[in-house]
């Protein structure tokens, strides 16, 4: 898919017919502006005209324009401001401007390229060198157009497939975590079966006893009773309990579906997040963890299962960051500084290494050895490199960042800053 | 029930307090003196300084997972006799349960709890036969 979509996007370049170029001429003089307007028509280009810089700048933003041929001495605003300002607004910066003048000493034509001019005519002009110049700086203009538009499409592809890994990951990561969520859910059933089963025998050797012995020690008869009194009510506990953990799965299952921001409590994607990471023993059973969320519910604007992704993402570099350490300790604390939510992850691992840090967030860079069989089990998108580089994607596109400080053989910490969201507006 | 002798020690460990609960209530109409932990690692100091008969324990656990119980039992006491339980139902934890010295193994949830009754029955029965031969070999012994 991603390769059709990559063909697809690279199509053959070809230089757009020479009517479909704008060409704006700014001039104080009429003549000169007649001069090259009638040669660049009689070659066939579309022209607008401007008399000074003032109009140029305001022309250049409000027509089409794909080259600019520009005079230097004019009355108020010379060429060189003029050509200076055009760089400057983002909307024209990537027009080619070409000076025509006659100070062609060398002075004024560094001066002319310091202020980001692309080339220059010398007056008097002359027909062939105007043609030949300005069909240059066109096709130039066309190609860099094109790569710019290359460059756009190709980030999108590569998002776009990223995405589809990452999706990939997830369902396999999900799937081994079925495997611990079921083992979970295999505990409250173990007590409701097992209950429901001392129960009816502890009744069963009741009614022995009161048939076989009638007026038996009503001690024995009383402490029985109560023993199936206390069966039951861990039966109903445990049936509980399984309750909530199937909700649990359910409402997480269900939110992972979302895919349009929406108003969340950042502690309840948190907390839902570990509770189905427990399905991963190694997790629930070996990693100390340290969980101190704000007590008030932290509301965001977000994509439930984007969040949780990234959550899980650091989480799961923690944990094998954290292999074959003698302490592995997560702390995870959630608060709310300057409108901004917090949440920082902090392992007890080897650390990344300083020339690293700077370099964790790029696109298909990683530590991970990819196939290693004695790297621990991958959980989540790792060893492909893209995990962070997904993260801080996610984190970004709702204005948020995510920090990273590390100390070698101590450990590493995440902070990821969420904007909060405003109060629910009343309709 | 395991007939006449002494009344016997079992020692239950599970990390699930609910399960312990329960697995008490069903011993409760038993002649066994029941006793649970829901740590791995007490529940080995218990047997270093108590004395128990049986142990039942689960396999995972956190911070010590209970086959790695059940070598370190029969390393300190081969006479204690371990029943273990798992919910995680795999070839490799049974036959390692067997190979490190259990007596038997149960899978989670437990198709009948009288098994397990009937499994530390077995288990006294065959901890009294032996014992009375101990017993025999040590009055010859004086």
């Amino acid at each position: 898919m991603p390769l059709n979509q990559i063909k697809k996007t690279l199509q053959p370049f070809s230089v757009p017919e020479k009517s479909e170029f704008d060409i704006l001429i700014v001039d104080d003089e009429f003549v000169n502006r007649f001069l090259l307007k009638d040669i660049l028509e009689q070659d066939g280009y579309r022209t607008h005209e401007a008399s000074n810089g003032s109009e140029a700048l305001a022309s250049a933003v409000n027509k089409k324009t794909d080259l600019i041929l520009m005079d230097i001495m004019m009355p108020d605003m010379d060429g060189y401001e003029t050509c200076q300002k055009l760089k400057e607004n983002p909307r024209t910066s990537n027009i080619p401007v070409i000076f025509v003048t006659a100070l062609t000493d060398t002075e004024n034509l560094v001066k002319g390229f310091s202020v980001g001019a692309e080339d220059y005519l010398g007056k008097p002009i002359n027909e062939g060198e105007v043609k030949a110049r300005v069909q240059t700086h066109l096709k130039l203009k066309a190609a860099m157009d094109k790569i710019s538009q290359y460059n756009d499409e190709l980030e999108q592809v590569v998002a776009e497939s990223s995405k589809e890994l990452i999706r990939t990951e997830r369902q396999a990561a999900f799937g081994q975590l079925i495997q611990g969520i079921v083992h979970n859910l295999k505990g409250p059933l173990t007590t409701i079966r097992g209950g429901s089963q001392a129960c009816r025998a502890t009744l069963f050797s009741i009614r022995k006893d009161m048939e076989e012995t009638p007026g038996s020690d009503p001690d024995h008869i009383i402490k029985l009773t109560n023993g199936a009194i206390k069966a039951i009510e861990l039966t109903e506990t445990a049936s509980g309990r399984l309750t909530d953990m199937i909700n649990a799965l359910m409402s997480k299952s269900s939110a992972d579906q979302a895919d349009k921001p929406e108003r969340q409590d950042l502690n309840s994607l948190v907390k839902a997040e570990l509770d189905f990471m427990e399905g991963d023993l190694h997790f629930k059973h070996h990693i100390k963890k340290n969980i101190d969320l704000a007590a008030e519910p932290i509301p965001i604007m977000a994509i439930a299962p984007e969040i949780a992704q990234v959550f899980n993402n650091i989480l799961s570099n923690a944990i094998d960051a954290m292999h074959g350490s003698a302490d592995q300790t997560i702390s995870i604390t959630t608060t709310t500084r300057n409108h901004y939510a917090w949440l920082s992850i902090s392992d007890t691992g080897g650390g990344i290494a300083p020339e690293n840090i700077h370099k964790i967030f790029d696109p298909f860079f990683t530590t991970k050895p990819k196939h290693d069989s004695d790297a621990p089990t991958p959980k989540g998108p790792i060893g492909t490199g893209l995990g962070l580089y997904m993260c801080m994607r996610s984190i970004k596109k709702i204005n948020g960042d995510i920090l990273v400080e590390s100390t070698p053989d101590k450990g590493t910490t995440f902070k990821i800053k969420i904007p909060l969201a405003g109060p629910i507006e009343m309709s | 029930m395991a007939g006449s002798g002494k009344i016997h020690r079992i020692l239950i460990v599970d990390d699930d307090k609910d399960i312990l609960s329960m697995l008490e209530l069903a011993f409760l109409n038993t002649s066994y003196e029941v006793t649970t932990i829901d740590h791995p690692l007490q529940a080995y100091k218990m047997i270093e300084n108590e004395h128990f008969d049986m142990v039942i324990s689960d396999i995972q656990m956190p911070q010590m997972d209970g086959l790695t119980l059940l070598r370190k039992i029969k390393n300190f006491n081969g006479m204690i006799q371990v029943i273990m339980m798992t919910a995680h139902i795999t070839i490799n934890n049974t036959l390692d349960a067997f190979r490190y010295g259990a007596v038997d193994i149960f899978f989670k949830p437990f198709e009948d709890i009288n098994e397990i009754i009937l499994a530390a029955d077995n288990v006294a029965t065959k901890l009294n036969r032996v014992n009375s031969i101990l017993h025999e070999l040590a009055k010859g012994d004086k």
